[in-house]
């Protein structure tokens, strides 16, 4: 069984290789846009056109593997733009050893670091991290859970299909999850936090309740 | 992601805090996530692991329909000689990148040659484990998969947090001080690759973590609308498995949906049968086949015992949703476009582990201008980033030295834990040292 290699692997895939090409032009584009003084909107309005039309070209071409090799495409040319730019970066300076770095070890400073762990380390807040962690870890979870479940309901309740309805369910309990314990560890204040996981859960728990009763009615919901 | 070089003032409350939260999340997680970025690295080449492990196994390019069922038929009357029926039997047909016949069944593998004669066990011990280890960190299957879950929804946590964290995103998109020494350079590594790597970071984070969590979700989607019963939950998704009936029934035809497959569907590449309750009225036979230039696993084509082709699943032509969950695999293990793909995933996998292992150098390092050194964290977290890929190293040396019955997971939590340890206390103790010379 012999390996086909990917560029010849048929002319029906031109138009992913041709997406390809377009999102390498595009980061070449917006490489050399952002690297001039000022700013440049033309040069990058084509950057990101070619990006566009590079990512719409795989999707014609092969829908989902095309766009995921248009994708492999634009990262392999910044990977290589990188290359030669940490190539020719100049020789850093050795990291200062005086003053307020060089503290780190020998100064006042220093000893500030080396009597936390001599033992004699502030208070390390176990009560807020732990309440932070409850907030981010189980409860934030049941909170996904529970909006990801309400969203099934709705879109079953709405006349989608089941496997829809629940790849959506698969999709959102880590996306709702993440975007919950970012907000949680960037909002400040207890009550802000607790709101802000509630929301999601009791929309979820709304959106459920909703459909329960919609499906419960002689009609079985709205898809009818 | 982690300090912008000159943020401007209206966005500094919001970098500030998405910064703060970059960092405590990283510390969390960091160490569990470099070593599922490390594994899954490697386990790109999972079936080339296989083919150094085993060299002497024999290849093929193609098993004839008669030689499968030949292999299959042996391999059950095997089992049923030592009285204990396998559930479900799988027979990998020879691919281009692993161009091997191995049948599984609950107890085990057992590769076939070309005629469909058993030709000794299956031995990808190191394979599995590497494997295992990026899968469930070595937990049991349930638990592990759901912690792994987890750390994929922290990792979407932390790359949202750094986007929010990094205001010049696209102004310093191609900023690379390489080799500057005084923490610039390390950021500049750390943003630059997280920039450059987001589409791989977000594409293997969300499907590794709706994988892992995907227990949780389907127990819970059991809960709400199937009376508890998981199975049902998935068959939307997956299809379901056909009525159980345990009285017994001859080997099914495999070589009649072989055949059938090669008439019907010739551009489909059969990559595995399937048996279910093999040898019982209630059996079933799945073929799954490569849709070449799809993201989806593949295609289940059904067939009754006796070889007559029932349908499909719908993975490749079924609804949206059954598309998108069966795309989430090839698109996380990167084998959906030959070796040229693979590569490519390994490099941008060891770039994530190059962000993952620069974050708490970062957060170390500026805790070290402020004068607040911690050396013992910065020499255990040395211990966590170099001591991983040389306990894997040394594992794959014993696999090719000493065998493939080397207790890998032992050794690998054996070795790590103590090497961590140990260099957590050399950096305590250098820190005693420092504050004694003052």
């Amino acid at each position: 069984m012999a390996i086909t290699p990917l560029w010849a692997a048929g002319s029906a895939l031109w138009p992913v290789w041709a997406g390809a090409a377009a999102v390498g032009a595009g980061v070449g584009t917006l490489r050399y846009s952002w690297g001039q003084a000022g700013r440049r909107v033309p040069l990058n309005r084509a950057g990101w056109a070619a990006l566009a039309l590079g990512v719409a070209l795989g999707i014609a071409g092969a829908g989902a593997w095309g766009t995921a090799m248009v994708a492999l495409a634009a990262m392999a040319t910044a990977a290589l733009i990188l290359a030669q730019a940490a190539w020719a970066a100049p020789a850093g300076k050795a990291p200062r050893r005086t003053g307020r770095a060089g503290r780190q070890a020998t100064g006042p400073g220093a000893g500030a670091g080396a009597k936390a762990e001599a033992g004699a380390a502030p208070s390390l807040r176990l009560g807020g991290r732990l309440r932070t962690f409850l907030l981010g870890g189980p409860l934030a979870l049941a909170a996904s859970l529970l909006a990801a479940l309400g969203l099934r309901a709705a879109v079953v309740a709405l006349g989608g299909g089941e496997a829809d309805a629940t790849m959506l369910a698969f999709l959102g309990v880590p996306l709702i999850w993440a975007g919950l314990v970012g907000g949680l560890l960037m909002v400040e204040g207890a009550a802000r936090r607790l709101r802000l996981v509630l929301a999601p859960a009791l929309g979820g728990g709304a959106l459920l309740a909703v459909a329960t009763v919609l499906a419960r009615l002689p009609s079985g919901g709205l898809s009818t | 992601m982690s300090a912008p070089l000159s943020p401007p003032p209206p966005e500094r409350g919001r970098v500030q805090r998405a910064l703060s939260a970059h960092s405590a999340l990283g510390l969390l997680v960091a160490a569990a996530l470099y070593i599922l970025g490390l594994t899954g690295a490697l386990s790109v080449f999972h079936d080339e692991w296989q083919r150094v492990e085993q060299p002497d196994a024999p290849e093929m390019t193609h098993l004839a329909p008669q030689a499968a069922q030949r292999a299959v038929a042996a391999v059950l009357a095997t089992e049923r000689a030592a009285a204990r029926p396998t559930t479900h039997l799988y027979l990998h047909l020879p691919t281009a990148e692993l161009p091997r016949a191995t049948v599984s069944t609950d107890h085990g593998g057992t590769h076939v040659d070309a005629a469909g004669h058993p030709a000794g066990a299956e031995e990808a011990e190191w394979s599995d484990f590497l494997l295992a280890l990026h899968d469930t960190l070595t937990l049991p299957s349930l638990l592990g998969l759901s912690v792994v879950g987890a750390l994929g929804a922290m990792l979407l946590a932390l790359t949202l947090t750094g986007v929010l964290a990094h205001p010049r995103i696209f102004r310093d998109a191609f900023r690379l001080r390489a080799r500057d020494r005084s923490g610039i350079g390390l950021a500049d590594w750390h943003n630059r690759l997280s920039v450059w790597t987001l589409p791989f970071t977000l594409a293997v984070a969300l499907t590794g973590a709706s994988i892992g969590l995907g227990s949780i979700t389907a127990y819970a989607v059991a809960q709400g609308w199937y009376g508890g019963d998981v199975e049902a939950a998935y068959a939307p998704l997956f299809g379901a498995e056909g009525q159980a009936d345990a009285r017994p029934a001859p080997v099914p035809d495999i070589a009649a949906a072989l055949r059938t497959m090669q008439a019907r569907f010739p551009n489909i590449t059969p990559t595995y049968v399937i048996l279910h309750e093999p040898m019982t009225v209630g059996q079933q036979v799945q073929v799954l086949g490569d849709h070449r230039h799809r993201l989806i696993y593949g295609e289940n084509y059904v067939f009754d015992a006796a070889g007559r082709f029932l349908g499909t699943t719908g993975l490749a032509d079924g609804a949206v949703g059954q598309q998108v969950v069966a795309s989430s695999y090839k698109l996380h293990f990167g084998n959906f476009g030959g070796l040229p793909v693979k590569i490519a995933y390994a490099l941008l996998g060891l770039g994530l582990c190059v962000i993952i292992a620069t974050g708490p150098y970062l957060w170390l390092g500026k805790r070290e201008r402020r004068g607040r050194a911690a050396l013992g964290l910065r020499a255990a977290w040395g211990g966590v980033v170099w001591g991983t890929p040389l306990v894997l190293a040394a594992l794959f040396a014993a696999r090719m030295l000493v065998g493939h019955a080397v207790p890998f997971t032992a050794l690998f939590w054996g070795a790590l834990v103590p090497i961590i340890a140990l260099a957590a206390r050399q950096g305590r103790r250098r820190a005693l040292r420092l504050e004694q010379r003052i």
